[in-house]
């Protein structure tokens, strides 16, 4: 690693904004006969706090790993903020922060230690350490346990001191494989405030995580991938429409018969059901307009009182998109 | 070794056969004193690492089935391994002059020593945490055992009558042997009885002492350590308010800075006495010896003498070239497995920061040590040139005095090139194999075991294999080792990356995968475990 590997590194952090932060082509992985990632295509633009999602072996921590240069493609290409993983991988490790799914901590270091001493390899001046290590430290809230030995820490902590150790050198992009498994409620809520945080700061987050439900709170966008192959690649808003075959409304109307065989004579509604006293209405297509089945109960004599959109989850969507198959 | 024997020496057949036999059971003794700690030193101390050992105690197991099983689980290759020495060891009863007495007496000491051995090392990988505290202790429990009882009798000898009390070398398993070797047609035979009636009785009793000992306090001490180690700062230190971190960082700044990797081998992972534990004894045993070479009473003294310090330099030679490999394979398999490599990589450590840390790190550890080996080298050097020397009753220009110059000037030579060549095997092992035995284990047959088995040559030309004997000595040995320098280079050159993260076929080189090719299945499930 060169000064000018450095100098290079701190000119990236000024690189246009119209380089995305990654650009993945056709990407393939094998392990002898076993298929990681078939054709996988994606972008993630500066300042996204991204998703990726997907069951056990569906090929993330394999794109993780490929974008953190531990693993070459068998084919296609990825690049970091216009740099090629391969290629240039000593540049692109300059720009990224990797966190994997284990802890991979000294325990017999302590905390401002272990982080002074990654510091070190990152060849970040010693008199800039130690600002740096103290700055890290209170971002993620653990400056209070500076002197304590990491074996001593509880595992919620450790997982905080490894994202203070991806952010020693203040990278672009944050590849953080599954950062919350194990942690308790409390301390979960707590590193997603972290990671809002440091996308209102513009860093790039990829974070791999099977607590789908706080992913779609969190992520901006997000991509889902299965058999090592992309499904869905989108903001997360957008997932329902592009993903879901149909739209369905639930409604709650009187006389509930009435309004059921209003809802049933409708050519825009594909599927009805009565469930604990609503009607869960299936439309024929997304494009469908929902005020149209408003328009018809009303007109038809039944007094409207419920009329919602089903707000189906990015768990849902999952489980209706994915067949649960693994490599 | 048996074909030289039979073509190469010009001995009788008598006698040939017997002194075939004496060194097929001395390496065959040597490998069952060293097996058990090699195979068991690990075999707790890891579960204890991973946090298994917990989930063990959590359902019906006692300590005494934990024990029982592990002893036996870590057991069987050692046994099947010295079974397998047996029909060598038979042959020279072909050849006349050893008797089946003498073949069943090696055997049972031969077993009694691997119990001994293998009931050590799970004894101390009961009380331990460490693999590298384990084996140390282990090795110096078996070295105190074999040796130093039969030092301390020798002088309770030489100072005192000889009594009928060898209640002390009884302890000994290569007082065992020795009488165990006994040709029964010369040797005092009540004597030879005596001892081993005695002898192994002991030692066994001192295996099932250390075997019930574990399973008492294995019960006691598996809890994880969670309080923080407290460090002693040292005297008149002034500087940080917290004493770890404060001494870490005056003393090692210069080496954070310049080779990260080098301070975490050197700081966060040292010896802590482990080296000295074994060293110390050897070099009380050394000054003893030597003194008496340099003023002993006769030459028929100070030549044993002699001997036997030049002896004790050669095992602490090897001794500390084992501890070498130790520390070389320990640091980067726990930094592998833990996944710790990994981060270092993404951090922009590359090859050679590795390398060379761990180079520079061990060196710093193992300068005192070095120093020593040269000095002790050195010393007997002197004492070959002084006048009245131990070497005295020799003409000069003898095949034993050619002998030693050579041996001793090529120690010193081979101290140098050894330490590089077994950093580099080690790590290449460290990073290849699944376990911090097996990474031991093949650094050691790749380093330190050409030479080894060099030796039983040495002695098959009678005992003056004459400076020419010494240079050929030290010359295969060191090619031997140095053609497996040259492998591990290259393949920690090309790729040190896929060995690092554990990934098979991560390059295009063919000779690097067809290397792979053996483990890939084992990489594989390992990365999907991840």
């Amino acid at each position: 690693m060169s000064d000018a590997n450095l100098k290079f590194a701190a000119r990236e952090a000024s690189a246009p904004p119209s380089i995305p932060a990654v650009q993945i082509h056709d990407l393939s992985r094998t392990y002898g006969n076993m298929t990681a990632l078939s054709g996988l295509s994606l972008t993630v633009n500066r300042a996204d706090l991204f998703g990726f999602i997907g069951s056990n072996g569906a090929g993330k921590t394999t794109t993780l790993r490929i974008l953190a240069t531990f693993l070459t493609p068998s084919s296609g290409r990825a690049e970091v903020l216009g740099h090629d993983v391969v290629r240039q991988a000593d540049r692109v490790r300059h720009l990224i922060g990797y966190m994997p799914d284990f802890f991979g901590v000294y325990k017999d270091m302590e905390v401002t230690e272990y982080l002074d001493f990654f510091g070190a390899c990152y060849k970040i001046p010693a008199a800039a350490r130690e600002k740096t290590v103290s700055d890290v430290l209170e971002l993620v809230g653990l400056s209070e346990k500076k002197g304590a030995l990491i074996g001593a820490l509880s595992r919620g902590m450790q997982q905080r001191l490894g994202l203070a150790r991806v952010l020693i050198h203040d990278p672009q992009l944050l590849l953080l494989d599954e950062p919350a498994s194990g942690l308790d409620p409390r301390a979960r809520i707590e590193m997603m405030a972290i990671l809002q945080e440091l996308q209102r700061m513009g860093k790039t987050i990829i974070i791999s995580s099977h607590i789908l439900s706080e992913l779609q709170t969190l992520c901006n966008r997000c991509a889902i991938i299965e058999r090592g192959k992309l499904i869905y690649s989108g903001p997360v808003q957008g997932v329902r429409e592009q993903m879901s075959e149909t739209r369905v409304m639930w409604v709650r109307a009187t006389p509930e018969a009435t309004a059921l065989h209003l809802l049933q004579q409708c050519p825009a509604v594909h599927h009805t059901e009565v469930i604990e006293g609503r009607i869960k209405v299936t439309l024929v297509s997304h494009d469908t307009d929902p005020a149209i089945l408003a328009e018809t109960l009303v007109k038809g004599g039944a007094r409207l009182t419920e009329f919602r959109d089903d707000e189906m989850g990015l768990e849902e969507v999952f489980l209706q998109v994915t067949k649960g198959e693994t490599q | 070794m048996l074909i030289y024997a039979v073509i190469g020496t010009g001995l009788q057949i008598n006698p040939r056969a017997d002194f075939v036999f004496g060194v097929i059971a001395s390496i065959a003794f040597a490998y069952a004193l060293l097996a058990g700690p090699l195979h068991t030193a690990d075999s707790l101390t890891f579960e204890k690492r991973e946090g298994t050992l917990g989930l063990l105690f959590l359902t019906d197991l006692r300590g005494f089935d934990i024990i029982l099983g592990k002893l036996t689980a870590s057991s069987l290759q050692a046994v099947y391994g010295l079974i397998a020495i047996f029909p060598i060891l038979a042959l020279p009863l072909l050849f006349g002059g050893v008797t089946f007495g003498q073949f069943g007496r090696v055997v049972l000491v031969l077993f009694v020593t691997l119990i001994l051995s293998l009931t050590l090392g799970v004894f101390w990988s009961s009380v331990t945490r460490e693999f590298r505290t384990a084996l140390t202790a282990t090795l110096a429990s078996l070295f105190v055992l074999t040796f130093v009882t039969i030092g301390a009798d020798w002088f309770w000898k030489y100072w005192r009558p000889p009594t009928a009390t060898d209640w002390l070398a009884a302890l000994s398993p290569v007082n065992s042997l020795i009488y165990a070797l006994d040709d029964p047609r010369r040797a005092n035979l009540s004597q030879a009885r005596r001892a081993l009636e005695i002898g192994l009785p002991v030692q066994a009793g001192i295996a099932a002492t250390a075997l019930l000992a574990a399973c008492i306090l294995l019960p006691r001490c598996w809890q994880d350590l969670t309080t923080p180690v407290a460090v002693a700062r040292p005297e008149g230190f002034r500087g940080s308010t917290h004493p770890l971190v404060g001494w870490r960082h005056v003393h090692w700044q210069h080496l954070m800075e310049t080779q990260p990797y080098g301070w975490l081998v050197r700081v966060v992972r040292p010896l802590r006495g482990n080296l000295m534990m074994l060293l110390v004894p050897l070099l009380v045993v050394f000054g003893v010896a030597y003194g008496f070479s340099i003023v002993g009473g006769t030459n028929s003294s100070r030549w044993p003498a002699f001997m036997i310090a030049s002896g004790v330099a050669y095992v602490a030679h090897q001794l500390v070239k084992f501890q070498l490999a130790v520390a070389a394979t320990s640091s980067l398999g726990s930094d592998r497995s833990s996944g710790g490599l990994e981060l270092l990589m993404v951090a922009g450590l590359e090859r050679k920061d590795f390398l060379d840390g761990l180079r520079r790190g061990i060196g710093i550890q193992f300068r005192t040590a070095l120093l020593i080996l040269l000095a002790l080298n050195f010393l007997l050097l002197a004492a070959m040139a002084s006048n009245g020397g131990p070497l005295q009753a020799f003409s000069r220009g003898s095949s034993i005095q050619g002998f030693c110059v050579v041996a001793l000037l090529g120690g010193v030579v081979a101290l140098g090139f050894d330490f590089s060549m077994i950093i580099s095997i080690g790590a290449r092992h460290a990073l290849r194999a699944s376990s911090a035995y097996q990474a031991l284990r093949d650094t050691l047959l790749r380093s330190l075991a050409p030479g080894w088995l060099l030796v039983p040559f040495l002695l098959l030309t009678g005992g003056e294999p004459g400076a020419r004997g010494a240079f050929v000595f030290l010359f295969v040995s060191m090619v031997i080792t140095g053609f497996f320098y040259g492998r591990a280079t290259v393949d920690l050159d090309h790729g040190f990356k896929t060995l690092a993260s554990g990934l098979p076929f991560d390059t295009d080189d063919w000779a690097m995968r067809r290397s792979f090719q053996r483990s890939a299945m084992t990489d594989v499930r390992r990365y999907e475990r991840r």
